[in-house]
């Protein structure tokens, strides 16, 4: 499932845009994850629903002024860093990072930009794209 | 039939010496029997690869002219140790800097030096006759450097605990992350190939015996720190030239929260003299047990949740309550196997022999707690027993009289059992009068954090930092209120500790 980054700008983070898209769009969302500030928001979801309702939402999203990404390897690390503990692999809240024949293995598609990898590394071998 | 280590060096130098690794002699003795086995392998290479946190590094700098006795000493804002003679000093791997915190360390330092990067250097001193230097600034590489080696105390536990967390509350340890209410499992060392489980009893391994460190040939220098063989918790003294290290086996961590250390990669090749060896190295992953502690518990013994075997943790999933939990390493197998691959290398080159003679390890010592003299004070040492109490159903007026009149900043809110149902603050009186609110129970808050009186006040000081509050209710085990602990009787009680 398609994971989209919705940035909204100072002016979108003051209208509660999300709640009035899905009611007028009737299309579900799911929020992964929501980096909240006054006047800055960050939200990762995934819409529920065929290609044509994901087209609706997110194009009354982007009409309400918010940015839409979609998120793809959102990860990377640094091969020179990374020596294989795993320490990541554990609290990471969803599949994207696995441990196949004692290497960390990473599928950037399924990071929701929890960070929770990142601040966990000990050799600080990774980051998050853009 | 026995080999002896003069009959293996021999094998080694005409290239006959047959190698396996750890992990694959179980295999063979499986396959062959022991006996069979011990005649055919020669050795038995072991590995490790993680955060070692009693590592460090001695360096001679050479005298400077003027010449100073350097008696503080920085290398890129990292302290060091320079109560040793004018030159010397040794960096430990878990000095946080002074400008970077726990993002760099002396684990650092060491690994920058390794990479042949500068470092920079700064020193002050009280000037002598013979030293009248008082401050000095300059930047040197490893190869400056007159002496430079690896000395760490502690390193290559036989086994490790492994840890989870069963608090609320999300942990940053020295065993890494620890998500609450059991969200994770971490664990250390790298089980049936790691160096001291392979060789239990020390045979072949001791003072002066070889080892891979982090690149280069090291030896042991002795029983580690905490050493305590009859618990299975064994460990070394080890010792090597920083020069010709490789970065790959060495690296400076930074464990979230908790400090700085040093990644230290370590490999012993173990001999085979005899049956018993041969069965000692076909040790497997699911014969060795940990204790699975719960991290929750911040207290010399923590609480065992369970006992686990490395074969479960090395699945990546240990079922607990249940419920299936991530089980992490920490310790790196993947350059745990590069270090045996890499002994076996040296010994296929006829660049690794076996010492004659290693003086055995202690195989009975007791690691001893420390006894603490000065004792820390408890809760129920430094509370006040007389507290003020109110109900919810009481006036703000009623309240706020009882405040002001006994001098109090706040009081709790009890129900008529005396259990705490809230605590109301001057600074909540305030936003009463902001907010024009006539009601206690609109204003109080019924999120209270409390302490047990048995509970050392350095942890409740710590509670209170991470509230932000000022003060929390004692209350006994059945929730009833028998006192209250405020900042200031905690910074009186500290002053008191200091004097």
């Amino acid at each position: 499932m398609k994971k989209y980054l919705l940035k909204y700008s100072a002016d979108a983070a003051k209208k509660p845009i999300l709640s009035e898209a899905i009611l007028k769009t009737g299309v579900l969302v799911n929020i992964l994850t929501a980096d909240v500030e006054y006047s800055t928001e960050h939200l990762v979801i995934t819409v529920s629903g065929d290609a044509k309702a994901e087209k609706k939402i997110l194009d009354y999203l982007k009409g309400g002024g918010v940015d839409v990404e979609v998120l793809e390897g959102n990860i990377v690390k640094d091969k020179d860093r990374c020596v294989d503990c795993c320490a990541c692999y554990g609290v990471c809240p969803t599949k994207a990072i696995q441990i196949k024949d004692w290497r960390m293995e990473l599928d950037g598609d399924e990071c929701i930009l929890c960070k929770a990898c990142v601040e966990a590394c000990p050799t600080r071998a990774l980051k998050l794209k853009g | 039939m026995a080999k002896s280590i003069a009959e293996i060096n021999e094998k080694i130098k005409k290239g006959e010496a047959v190698v396996v690794r750890a992990d694959e002699m179980p295999e063979i003795v499986e396959e062959k029997g022991p006996s069979k086995a011990a005649r055919e392998v020669d050795v038995v290479t072991t590995g490790t690869f993680g955060s070692m946190c009693s590592s460090g590094a001695f360096i001679n700098f050479g005298h400077s002219d003027p010449p100073i006795k350097m008696q503080k000493v920085w290398l890129n804002e990292v302290e060091a140790y320079g109560g040793l003679a004018a030159v010397d000093c040794y960096i430990g791997a878990t000095e946080l800097s002074q400008d970077r915190g726990f993002e760099y360390g002396g684990g650092h330092v060491i690994e920058d030096l390794v990479a042949g990067k500068e470092v920079h250097v700064r020193s002050t001193s009280y000037g002598t006759d013979c030293y009248p230097t008082r401050r000095l600034e300059t930047t040197i590489t490893l190869e400056d450097l007159n002496q430079a080696y690896l000395f760490n105390p502690r390193n290559a536990y036989q086994r490790y605990n492994a840890a989870v967390n069963t608090s609320d509350r999300r942990l940053r340890t020295y065993m890494g992350t620890l998500l609450p209410r059991c969200g994770n499992i971490n664990f250390a060392g790298t089980g049936g190939i790691s160096p001291l489980i392979n060789d239990p009893s020390y045979r072949t391994i001791g003072f002066g015996t070889k080892i891979f460190l982090s690149g280069v040939e090291g030896r042991i220098v002795g029983e580690g720190t905490q050493h305590s063989p009859r618990t299975g918790f064994g460990n070394i003294a080890v010792k090597a030239d920083l020069r010709g290290m490789d970065t790959k086996y060495l690296k400076g961590a930074t464990i979230p929260e908790y400090g700085t250390s040093l990644m230290v990669g370590l490999g012993i090749p173990i001999p085979i003299l005899d049956e018993e060896l041969a069965k000692s190295t076909a040790i497997t992953n699911d014969r060795i047990e940990t204790n699975l502690l719960d991290y929750g518990v911040a207290r010399r013994e923590r609480p065992v949740i369970k006992k686990v075997r490395y074969s479960e943790l090395l699945s990546g999933k240990v079922e607990l309550n249940g419920a299936c939990i991530k089980a992490a390493p920490l310790s790196s197998f993947k350059l745990a196997y590069d270090i045996m691959d890499e002994l076996g290398k040296w010994i296929a080159e006829k660049r690794f022999f076996f010492p004659q003679e290693v003086e055995p390890l202690a195989s009975e010592r007791k690691f001893k707690p420390m006894m603490v003299r000065s004792k820390v004070p408890r809760v129920a040492e430094i509370m006040t027993k007389r507290v003020y109490t109110a109900s919810y159903k009481d006036s703000i007026e009623k309240v706020s009289k009882l405040m002001v009149g006994e001098g109090v900043d706040q009081i709790p809110i009890v129900d008529p059992e005396n259990r705490v149902v809230g605590i109301v603050t001057s600074l909540d009186f305030t936003r009463a009068v902001a907010l024009k609110k006539r009601k206690l129970s609109d204003v109080m808050t019924s999120k209270v954090v409390t302490s047990k009186p048995k509970e050392p006040i350095d942890e409740v000081s710590r509670r209170l930092e991470r509230f932000g509050f000022n003060s929390t209710p004692v209350v006994d085990n059945d929730g009833k209120l028998i006192g209250i602990i405020t900042l200031s009787d905690i910074n009186r009680a500290y002053g008191r500790i200091t004097r």
